[in-house]
């Protein structure tokens, strides 16, 4: 079952790669491996799209959901080996690696190694998921599997709140389409999407710092992510929020990309990965729009209007399927209604003693974060108070819509917090781990792609042992 | 005396990391099977599918926090009601017993009590472990 569920999820992520390898012919080896992890989340997310429409459409005619990705693979691959044909580069290069590049890629695989093994053990222990898949994701994907006729089932009002049934659909169609593809309903369908998921956020860091930058800084920030144990730990859960925390990541460092390399086509995908990040999660919805905002305030007024522009059409494709999810099928939100104790949302809002709790759960959160003896973020604090912004090889403009972007997110989330009509300590201790999950790889990016790189500080050794 | 401090932070931060994975590691070794609590609660409604006529629609769910004067955890019924969703999905459980096929998850005293609250209403399919399928009469 596990073989049968890779090789399933292979037709889209390959489908998805090939894509972006129409779109971004650029070769090398950390070209290709940013569009292998690009592509494993594009394709999945395009994958439960097509699914989305075929039960829209054709539910009662399940081959179709397995036609389709097939007949675009097919396709897709047909016009990657005819512009092949055009090129006489070579799609791969090998790079030269130094001393210090392989004690740091060793380290890393070292880590990556146990990562493994953790992923391994948690889904012996747990092959259901977490709380939140069984709760919430899986249980949709039921929904959808068992009675596609009546899929629609799965977003009615009647269902309990906590089974959020107004939740996108990404994560719950792909387990469904897979389960349908197989015809059997097994676990590891779930299992191998996390760890899709999981290798696509590993391999889009790695490969994006290795091109802005140098292989040994994309090796401690690849090793900061696979050594943090909230990573592996939401990574393995069956839930959405590895996937969200990719599609932040992939549009973060694909709006980096477009400033650094100045081509439009960059902007273009990052809009419809931002898409898809809405239609995984509600969250997800609020990062498409506050990274509007970001370019929008960043740059100068020239960049925004032109940037805007290329990111505004790449979003245009998954925002209309989300908008008519979220219009024409979805229940309204809990987050809106009426308070517990009845309190109203003005009263909420005008309620400062909320603000406080807030502030201090966040405060708290930041200085204890993700399993750490000393949080992450004090360390990657100090790493980047020693090792100092490398002016000459950062590009401003993209680092400055990240930070904001990352910084409207958060502003984002105390909002929704301030309003949540759930006891809000409750609704802290359950979520805001997971919130700050989302945007971590970005941090953990932006970090990478500012600091001075180890090459450079290890210049004297490599030199020396050349010589 | 900067270049010195880079590169022991450098090799530090790289030290700490590959530690950190495997503690992590290490930690997560010999985990209690969390999976079989949820397979065996699966195992539980068997039963009551196969009682059930209904494959679609609304259906209601009764545990001990609908039951007034029963002392319960919040979280252990939530997960309770959460998990007994995710077993009879495509079925919506809504709380209460108004629907004409209801599921109950009560212990034996908690249930009797109830009964006695409404004798003559429904019937009563009594099934392993404490799980009750209740038919409303006079509703069909």
């Amino acid at each position: 079952m596990t073989l049968l569920s890779v090789s399933l999820f292979l037709i889209p992520a390959l489908t998805g790669t090939l894509l972006i390898h129409l779109l971004l012919p650029e070769r090398g080896i950390a070209f290709l491996l940013f569009k292998l992890a690009l592509g494993m989340g594009l394709g999945l997310g395009v994958n439960s799209i097509i699914y989305f429409l075929t039960l829209l459409i054709a539910p009662a005619w399940p081959r179709a959901s397995l036609i389709l990705p097939g007949g675009l693979l097919i396709l897709v691959l047909t016009l990657t080996i005819l512009q092949e044909r055009k090129r006489n580069t070579p799609l791969l290069t090998f790079p030269q690696i130094s001393r210090v590049q392989w004690i740091l890629l060793g380290v890393t695989a070292s880590a990556l190694f146990f990562s493994g093994l953790i992923f391994f053990n948690w889904t012996q222990s747990r092959p259901q998921g977490a709380y939140d898949a069984w709760g919430i994701w899986n249980r949709s994907a039921r929904f959808i599997y068992r009675d596609p006729e009546n899929w629609q089932a799965t977003l009615s009002p009647d269902l309990y709140w906590g089974t959020h049934p107004d939740y996108p659909l990404l994560v719950p169609l792909n387990v469904a389409w897979g389960w349908s593809a197989i015809g059997h309903e097994t676990p590891r369908t779930p299992m191998v999407q996390s760890a899709f998921f999981l290798a696509a956020n590993l391999l889009l860091m790695f490969s994006s710092i290795y091109m802005t930058r140098t292989l040994g800084q994309a090796s401690l920030a690849t090793l900061v992510m696979v050594s943090t144990p909230v990573f592996i730990s939401f990574g393995y859960g069956q839930i959405a929020d590895s996937p969200l925390a990719f599609f932040i990541l992939a549009t973060t460092t694909l709006i980096y990309m477009y400033f650094k390399f100045d081509q439009p086509k960059y902007l273009i995908l990052a809009g419809f990965i931002a898409g898809l990040g809405a239609w995984t999660k509600n969250e997800g919805l609020l990062f498409a729009v506050v990274s509007l905002f970001a370019l929008f305030l960043a740059p100068g007024r020239e960049e925004f209007s032109r940037g805007l522009r290329w990111y505004a059409l790449g979003l245009l494709i998954p925002m209309i399927v989300v908008l008519y999810f979220k219009i024409a099928l979805a229940p309204s939100s809990d987050l809106f209604a009426i308070g517990e104790n009845n309190t109203s949302l003005l009263a909420r809002v005008l309620d400062f003693s909320r603000y406080w709790i807030i502030i201090r759960a966040v405060v708290k959160t930041l200085f204890t974060y993700a399993g750490w003896p000393i949080s992450i973020f004090i360390q990657m604090a100090v790493y980047a108070l020693i090792m100092r912004v490398d002016g000459s090889k950062v590009s401003r403009h993209g680092a400055l819509v990240i930070a904001v972007a990352v910084i409207l997110q958060l502003f984002g989330y105390f909002a929704i917090y301030v309003v949540t009509p759930h006891d809000l300590v409750w609704h802290l201790n359950s979520a805001l781990g997971r919130l700050i999950f989302h945007i971590f790889p970005t941090t953990v990016f932006l970090l990478f792609a500012s600091v001075v790189d180890p090459e450079n500080v290890f210049k004297g050794i490599d030199q020396n042992i050349l010589s | 005396m900067q270049a010195n401090l880079r590169k022991a932070l450098i090799i530090l931060f790289a030290s700490a990391c590959l530690w950190q994975s495997y503690q992590y590691w290490y930690t997560t070794r010999g985990m209690e099977n969390g999976s079989e609590a949820l397979a065996s609660w699966e195992r539980r409604f068997e039963e009551a599918r196969e009682i059930i006529p209904i494959k679609r629609g609304v259906i209601g769910y009764l545990g001990e926090w609908d039951i007034p004067g029963t002392k319960y955890d919040v979280a252990d019924q939530t997960a309770e009601y959460l998990l007994t969703q995710y077993t009879l999905a495509p079925l919506i459980l809504e709380r209460g017993a108004n629907a004409e096929w209801n599921i109950a998850i009560l212990n034996s005293s908690t249930f009797q009590a109830w009964e006695q609250e409404h004798q003559g209403k429904y019937q009563v399919y009594r099934l392993k472990n404490h799980v009750y399928v209740l038919q409303k009469l006079g509703n069909k």
